[in-house]
């Protein structure tokens, strides 16, 4: 009775394993016609997103990655220097992730050639709306205003410098503030 | 079962979050904008009526013990072509949604639908439970929404309306009352949780009391039936 | 590089805990804290079933979907191998610990959707780690798990003896209750001492 069951049952775990590969084998066939559709335009908004955050902080015609060494305490992804259309360098845009006060913080940031900051941009950030968010506007008079024009020791006022933080939202005004000193020792230490 | 029938289930007394209490996560962590609200609500529609409609087609050829497998599989091919759809066209939502887009496939609505229900009935019932539960699914994201906006933010219509150069998914949506005098804790977590638990307090409450007041007109009209039984038996 | 380990870990455990901060795994967090051994029991079934799968899932996207360009199969191949992952501890759990077995029940094969295991996948992903800090954020993350559903065991038997109005019976309560403890856990936001 047993072996007739087993017998029964074996070749019923190969059309299991059969129809379950054929469900599987369509679906990923499907996608795969989805994915041929729209990756190219996935791609293309990609790209037009990391422009607008470029231009947003320092207009320049080109953007070149910066492959030399220079101080990283790990959180600058990308460093790169801004070109006008003749070659001459205009400044520096660097792409950075750290750690804010509700998770990682996304931003952008532009130096001048004189090393002072030109402007930041937060690009993907999930701080607390109506407090750390207010880091994210980009509206005239927002707060990152503060930051246009910072050298090389900016820091918060409360901790010795001249930068007002967003009020309730300490943490995320000193990170915001403390990546931008991060980015100038960087572009510094290019010499 | 009438459509009117399974309009009001998905609606009202069968609500997947509300009665079933299912697809909680999502329901709390994203009601914090109209627009995130509305996106994932349709997202789920679009996505459950699809599956429940495939696996309804399928239902015979599937042999039980890997259904559980297939209904996976067929759940994770939907939720990736409106992942991929969504980057591609409405990348605000996207990024807003974040983890929780292709999250929708461990979504126990979807599984629930199609384990209890599209198993056994024909694609035509299935494809309108799809819509009635997404329907409900989605009118519980909006209410949320709207009250977690409006006495946390001082806000209506976040990403919707007011947007920043007519850019979907930007702005804060109409400022009612400055946001300094909402309570910011509702757009929180905690707002999230507790939001929710007094929204199937309130459900609770409203079908306890309908079922009661069903029960005691029942009563009544069993007492008026004896009555009028034993008022015949005299004459 | 340590540093970096150890700031995953305390963010995974207590500034962006799973259930209270991420709502990762709400489902079983109301469904299995009844009582405290079914908390427990669950809770290092799930910091398993995480790190595991942090660790294959990684391995699989890397040296699979990463080379054949098939970066939009993620979602299907996760969900796939957690699964198996699943099924497999589910064997050797009936073989080795029977009775952790039998008092789980129809919860262990729950974990398959449990949102925190896809979902501390796909932000491993996300946030571009590698496979060390990967498979260290899978544990962590279980481990916050585990710390909040026990402490929600705990107030859930405390719950049963308050005295509430009916309409919050079952569920409601249990939400406020974990609102509660999430705006506890609030006090750990921006903490960095690594």
């Amino acid at each position: 009775m047993d072996a007739l069951e087993k017998k029964k049952n074996s070749p019923n775990i190969a059309k299991l394993a059969l129809v379950l590969f054929a469900v599987t084998a369509i679906t990923a066939l499907v996608l795969g016609l989805v994915n041929g559709v729209t990756k190219d335009r996935i791609a293309a908004l990609a790209v037009e997103k990391t422009k607008t955050a470029y231009a947003n902080v320092l207009k320049a015609d080109s953007y070149a990655k910066i492959d030399d060494a220079y101080t990283n305490d790990g959180t600058i992804t990308k460093l790169s220097a801004a070109k006008d259309a003749s070659g001459t360098a205009v400044g520096y845009v660097a792409e950075t992730t750290f750690s804010g006060a509700q998770g990682m913080v996304t931003m952008v940031v532009g130096l001048n050639a004189d090393k002072a900051c030109t402007g930041i941009y937060v690009t993907k950030s999930s701080e607390t709306s109506g407090l750390g968010a207010k880091a994210s506007e980009t509206s005239p008079g927002a707060w990152r205003d503060n930051l246009v024009g910072a050298t090389d020791g900016v820091a918060l006022a409360k901790d010795g410098g001249t930068v007002e933080a967003i009020s309730g939202a300490t943490i995320t005004s000193r990170a915001c503030t403390k990546e931008v000193q991060t980015v100038i020792t960087a572009v510094s230490s290019l010499g | 079962m009438t459509t009117k029938q399974q309009l009001r289930e998905g609606l009202i007394t069968n609500n997947p979050v509300l009665v079933q209490q299912i697809g909680m996560c999502a329901t709390m962590a994203i009601t914090t904008s109209l627009f995130n609200g509305i996106g994932m609500g349709l997202s789920v529609l679009i996505i459950l009526t699809c599956c429940n409609v495939v696996i309804s087609a399928i239902r015979k050829i599937i042999p039980n013990e890997i259904r559980l497998a297939i209904f996976v599989v067929v759940i994770a091919g939907f939720v990736t072509i409106v992942d991929l759809l969504l980057q591609a066209f409405v990348p605000a939502l996207s990024e807003s949604l974040g983890v929780f887009i292709p999250l929708i496939v461990v979504n126990c609505i979807i599984i629930g639908r199609a384990e209890a229900f599209c198993q056994h009935e024909p694609v035509g019932l299935s494809f309108k439970d799809g819509i009635f539960q997404g329907l409900g699914y989605t009118c519980v994201l909006i209410i949320m929404c709207l009250f977690r906006e409006f006495f946390g933010k001082g806000a209506f219509g976040g990403g919707l309306i007011n947007t920043v150069n007519g850019v979907i998914g930007t702005g804060n949506g109409v400022q009612i009352f400055p946001a300094k005098y909402g309570a910011l804790i509702l757009t929180l977590p905690v707002g999230g949780f507790m939001c929710l638990g007094a929204l199937i307090a309130v459900m609770q409450y409203a079908l306890r009391r309908s079922a009661e007041k069903k029960e005691a007109q029942e009563k009544a009209e069993r007492e008026a039936a004896d009555a009028a039984e034993v008022k015949e038996a005299a004459e | 590089m340590l540093t970096n380990i150890l700031s995953i870990s305390l963010g995974a455990i207590l500034i962006n805990n799973f259930i209270f901060s991420q709502f990762l795994g709400c489902c079983p967090f109301l469904g299995c804290s009844n009582k405290m051994d079914t908390a427990v029991g669950m809770g290092i079934a799930v910091v398993f079933v995480m790190g595991l799968a942090s660790a294959i899932c990684w391995v699989v996207n890397e040296y699979i979907l990463m080379k054949l360009g098939l970066g939009f199969m993620q979602t299907l191949t996760y969900i796939l191998v957690i699964a198996v992952l699943v099924q497999f501890v589910e064997m050797f759990l009936k073989k080795s610990v029977p009775s952790l077995y039998s008092a789980l029940g129809i919860y262990l094969p729950l974990i398959t959707t449990n949102c925190a295991v896809l979902g501390v996948v796909l932000l491993n992903t996300q946030n571009n780690y590698n496979f060390l800090e990967s498979t260290v954020y899978g544990i962590t993350g279980g481990m916050g798990f585990m710390l909040a559903i026990c402490l929600f065991a705990s107030v859930r038997e405390k719950l049963e003896f308050a005295d509430y109005p009916k309409c919050f019976e079952g569920f409601p309560i249990c939400l406020v209750s974990a609102g509660l403890l999430s705006l506890a856990f609030m006090g750990f936001s921006g903490m960095k001492i690594f």
